[in-house]
């Protein structure tokens, strides 16, 4: 008896849409004003995310 | 600062859209010379938000005193959002207690919760949707196959710690025939 072949689903074509328009400069002063700020803050008051900036 | 990757590697999904986990995002978003490399290397392609991984990168900003900044920082022209709406949800729910079932049975009951949406997501998605993570831990190859990893040196100002670190970034594509082996050696 022939097996029948199972259907895998493959998943749908995305959608996406621009999330802005902020530019390189402005995340660079972005970067650069949280780094201040995570150099004054004391280790165990930053988030585990940034712990290693 | 230097990346270390294989060109052929990357030139096979250069215009693929690319996924950013949480980790990504946030070594972007600390070091100008890390974002100018990682850019360069995936300027072709476009890189998507995860609505789960905003929400991640968002929840620590008020210890930072910096919401503004990582609110800002997501409006960047580079990044591009993920569709959320009912239907997008409702897909992703089908998927989820699946995603979270498979782990359990395989030996990681505590994956957490964030990974465990960003893998259902991924799950909906068709194979033209790519995912780049540091984490190796929850996302490995049971469900993902893994297609290339680029290091990027990452100098870090943080006096406390090394003054470097390598960081070595996974390229995985959902593999929804592994998904279903999965599935069907759940116990019933």
């Amino acid at each position: 008896m022939k097996k029948d072949k199972k259907t895998i689903y493959k998943g749908i074509k995305p959608e996406f849409t621009p999330a802005g328009k902020t530019t390189d400069e402005e995340v660079f002063k972005i970067i650069e004003s949280v780094q201040r700020k995570l150099s004054k803050m004391k280790p165990e008051d930053i988030p585990e995310m940034f712990k290693q900036f | 600062m230097t990346a270390f990757y294989d060109n052929r590697l990357t030139e096979n999904f250069h215009q693929e859209a690319i996924a950013l986990d949480t980790n990504v995002l946030s070594s972007l978003f600390l070091d100008k010379m890390y974002w100018e490399d990682f850019m360069n290397i995936f300027s072709a392609n476009q890189l998507l938000i995860d609505p789960i991984v905003k929400l991640e990168f968002l929840r620590g900003a008020f210890r930072v005193n910096a919401y503004e900044e990582q609110s800002k920082f997501l409006t960047s022209h580079r990044f591009t959002s993920m569709a959320d709406n009912h239907d997008i949800q409702t897909k992703i729910y089908e998927h989820v207690f699946n995603v979270a079932r498979i782990y359990s049975h395989q030996g990681n009951p505590s994956i957490p919760l964030g990974d465990i949406f960003i893998i259902a997501r991924l799950a909906v998605y068709d194979q033209s949707v790519l995912f780049l993570t540091r984490d190796y831990g929850d996302f490995d190859t049971m469900l993902f196959d893994r297609k290339a990893i680029v290091s990027i040196e990452r100098k870090l100002r943080n006096k406390l710690g090394p003054p470097e670190i390598v960081e070595h970034i996974q390229i995985l594509q959902f593999n929804h025939e592994k998904y279903q082996v999965c599935l069907d050696t759940l116990p019933k």
